[in-house]
């Protein structure tokens, strides 16, 4: 399956705000946090993206590999590293493996790059070069006039045809740059770490999905932001409207901003939940989570699970949109199969929102939930919307704080979830292209007012 | 002249409320009607992070995410700052500014008293001595409640600047703090860790080798109080590396760690900052910083904030960082090691 790539890359733009002092030039080693490329191969063999992705150009593992995607042999395709921003560069040096270099017979059966064309940006300088069809690195080098580097693009122009398989690979690419900027090493080790975290997380998605365990994943293989909404262009961010409020002020500011701006669609989860925050969760009863499922949803690509961690430094997300269910618990996403049980001597909820509750002061976090029911036809009650804070001691730099973070799940007429809210996001839920899965939806980040629809991706069959 | 007529506990309450100045016009208040007749005491806090106790970047960030009514009675000390606090205003601005000092009861506070000064002052041999700024820089854990008002302190100190001046070398100097941190030519910049001079002053770093590894040494040969001190979240990172191998790099964390009590705030656990005229020494062999011969880097970087490189959303708007020191050589090139 053939597809462009683009994955945003925050910590750049982090390091773009950071003191830049003046020094010597020198060469440094530059980690990119992530690859775009103008396609990459999918299908059964990579439906967690655990390879052919062009972030494994950069993981350092000559097992893995960029594969490209497009049809034919790969001549035109090309693979762009973004890179912390330096200035002053006067030279850049590659260091390629060519091919798949898993093993030789790997190396020979799909093809190599001949002679690729290698572009500075964003000053666009390029130079073509001649890649050896040999197993090992091979070193590239680009001399520059003294100029800013952003990323490093290699356009495929020529390849060593695979003797099997027609798809281009290449299995690594580390990156020199010579420039003046000040050499932050720690922020590179971080990006290398955030690719690792991300290649470990593809593979553990890989393995949860193994099998018959997979048909019950209300989540598909990978989800994909599409472009943001425009702004309404009034100025709004959760902080200043919640001028020395709390956690859910923030969340009911949040909840009646999403309705102001999610597809009419989501007006009733909305309604449900603005209701809710506006009325403190009066109606809310003290429950005991007791789901059938306790699984996990694997942090698939593209979107991630709220976390205690949040409740440090704000909801964050490196990749993909925001809100999935509290701690990725696979039971919050259908109120069918998610069992309550009334307590009776639950804490109050805000000493449970203050992390003044006696667990919160535990290593091992704990969840505590409120819900609102309703009866349906046969008497049962079936959770309408749940509110969920896990709370617990946190790990800080400077030592274990004891934190929560809420979240309100609001659950459409079907049992299926239809919205999550924390205190600066609001995630919308589509389930009506894919039943049993999710398949898109909508998402707020409150910081800056974004909107962002979002939506399921499948790979294709194996080649 | 007049006797001093109030005890410090009532001129700074330490935390448990805002700072009271009586029955003192509220044209007393703001730092522009001292401009006039003090103008480089003026211009010089007018730059001085006392100035932007409310405004700056960090604490902003942290405020507006936990806006804890305690943090206001330290960073915007007046009672009439905190009632700006809902609405901003110019006077909530100026964070720590004159008044917060000087003034109670429509009175000027201060050691001495100008021959030519129109003011009614009170004048006292301690004032701006150590016990003036631990007022707001010597203080235990709090414990606050679901506002972030505080319910009572814990034993456990937080901040404890002036009990490390108190036990180190410079503890018997007449001018107290002030010997460092108000010898600009106005007596009120109050430089400390946000500027570099003073950094530089406080911290010495050095490197040698000896055989096959790399010694650094960092040590606190000029401050009177532990490096990093004040804020909890500060720290300093001793850094060695080659450019060309980043994720090689070693890095020691000089600072602190801290644990929740059982009945509440928290204790520090671990403090491996630099008390004054001590120093620490990390061995790190050449071998674990990848072995392709290039250039070592070494670096002592003094960090403001839990998070060195803040993500989306988190920037404070101001440096998160500063190096302090910085070098870099040929393995072959470092002086050996005594």
């Amino acid at each position: 399956m053939m597809r462009s790539m683009r994955i945003t890359t925050s910590l750049l733009l982090l390091a773009a705000a950071s003191p830049a002092l003046a020094a010597e030039p020198v060469e440094r080693r530059l980690h990119p946090a992530s690859v775009e490329a103008s396609s990459f191969l999918w299908n059964d063999f990579n439906k967690f993206q655990e390879n052919y992705h062009p972030n494994y150009l950069v993981d350092g593992d000559p097992k893995t590999a960029w594969v490209e995607g497009a049809k034919g042999a790969g001549a035109g395709e090309w693979v762009r590293l973004k890179l912390t921003p330096l200035e002053g560069a006067t030279n850049v040096r590659l260091k390629v493996r060519n091919g798949y270099q898993k093993s030789p017979g790997l190396f020979r059966a799909n093809a190599r790059a001949k002679t690729v064309t290698v572009k500075v940006l964003p000053g666009g300088a390029t130079r073509q070069v001649a890649l050896k069809d040999a197993e090992g690195w091979q070193d590239v080098a680009v001399a520059l006039p003294a100029q800013k580097v952003e990323a490093i693009e290699l356009r495929v122009d020529e390849v060593y045809a695979g003797t099997k398989y027609e798809d281009l690979c290449l299995s690594d690419v580390q990156v020199f740059v010579t420039a003046t900027t000040r050499d932050n090493p720690a922020f590179e080790k971080a990006k290398l770490e955030q690719i690792q975290k991300w290649k470990a997380e593809r593979l553990a998605a890989a393995k949860a999905f193994k099998g018959e365990a997979a048909k019950s994943m209300p989540v598909a293989a990978q989800y994909q932001r599409g472009d943001a909404l425009p702004d309404r262009g009034d100025e709004w961010d959760v902080w200043g409207v919640c001028e020395n409020g709390g956690q859910l002020c923030q969340m009911r500011a949040s909840v009646e901003r999403a309705r102001l701006r999610a597809s009419a669609r989501f007006h009733g989860a909305l309604d449900r939940a603005v209701a809710a925050a506006k009325g403190d969760f009066a109606a809310f009863v003290p429950v005991q989570l007791a789901p059938a499922d306790k699984r996990k949803v694997p942090e698939v690509d593209g979107l991630c699970a709220a976390n205690l961690w949040w409740a440090l430094e704000g909801p964050y997300c490196s990749e993909g949109v925001l809100g999935a269910p509290m701690d990725g618990q696979l039971s919050l996403y259908r109120a069918d199969t998610l069992g309550t049980l009334e307590v009776k001597d639950a804490p109050a909820l805000a000493d449970v929102i203050a992390a003044e509750a006696p667990a919160c002061k535990r290593s091992v976090a704990t969840n505590y939930a409120w819900a609102r029911g309703e009866k349906d036809a046969a008497g049962k009650t079936i959770v309408r919307e749940l509110l969920v804070v896990r709370c617990g001691l946190a790990e800080s730099r400077e030592g274990e704080v004891p934190v929560a973070e809420p979240q309100l799940l609001v659950y459409g007429d079907d049992g299926r979830l239809a919205a999550t809210a924390g205190r600066a996001y609001v995630t919308l839920f589509d389930w009506r292209d894919a039943p049993g899965r999710v398949s898109g939806g909508e998402t707020l980040y409150s910081w800056g007012d974004t909107f962002l629809p979002f939506r399921a991706f499948e790979p294709v069959a194996a080649r | 002249m007049l006797a001093l007529l109030i005890g410090l506990a009532q001129m700074f309450p330490g935390g448990r409320g805002p700072v009271g100045v009586g029955d003192t016009p509220a044209a007393m208040l703001s730092a522009a009607a001292c401009a006039d007749c003090h103008p480089d005491e003026h211009r010089e806090w007018a730059g001085s992070r006392h100035a932007q106790a409310w405004t700056n970047g960090i604490f902003q960030r942290e405020y507006r995410q936990k806006p804890g009514a305690w943090c206001v009675h330290c960073h915007a000390p007046l009672e009439a700052q905190h009632a700006q606090v809902g609405t901003g205003g110019p006077l909530l601005a100026e964070g720590v500014n004159c008044a917060t000092c000087h003034v109670r009861d429509g009175r000027i506070h201060a050691r001495t008293q100008r021959p030519d000064s129109p003011h009614e002052t009170v004048t006292d041999d301690a004032f701006g001595g150590p016990d003036w700024c631990g007022g707001c820089h010597e203080f235990t854990f709090p414990v606050l409640d679901g506002r972030g008002e505080l319910v009572r302190y814990t034993p456990h100190p937080m901040q404890a600047t002036v009990a490390q001046f108190r036990a180190g070398p410079h503890a018997r100097d007449p001018e107290g703090c002030r010997g460092c941190h108000a010898a600009s030519p106005g007596q009120h910049a109050y430089p400390g860790a946000h500027d570099p001079r003073m950094l530089l002053r406080a911290l010495a770093f050095d490197v040698c080798r000896a055989g096959d590894d790399v010694v650094m040494t960092v040590a606190n040969v000029g401050a009177g109080h532990d490096v990093p001190t004040g804020d909890v979240h500060r720290h300093l990172l001793a850094r060695a590396w080659r450019p060309t191998a980043p994720e090689a790099m070693f890095e020691a964390f000089l600072g602190r760690r801290y644990a929740p009590q059982a009945d509440g705030g928290k204790r520090t656990i671990w403090d491996s900052g630099l008390p004054p005229g001590t120093r620490r020494t990390y061995r790190v062999p050449l071998a674990q910083l990848g072995d392709d011969g290039g250039p070592l880097s070494f670096e002592l970087r003094y960090v403001y904030t839990g998070d060195e490189f803040p993500r989306a959303g988190r920037d404070p708007g101001e440096p998160t960082w500063r190096v302090v020191h910085e070098q870099r050589s040929a393995a072959a090139d470092l002086p050996p090691c005594d």
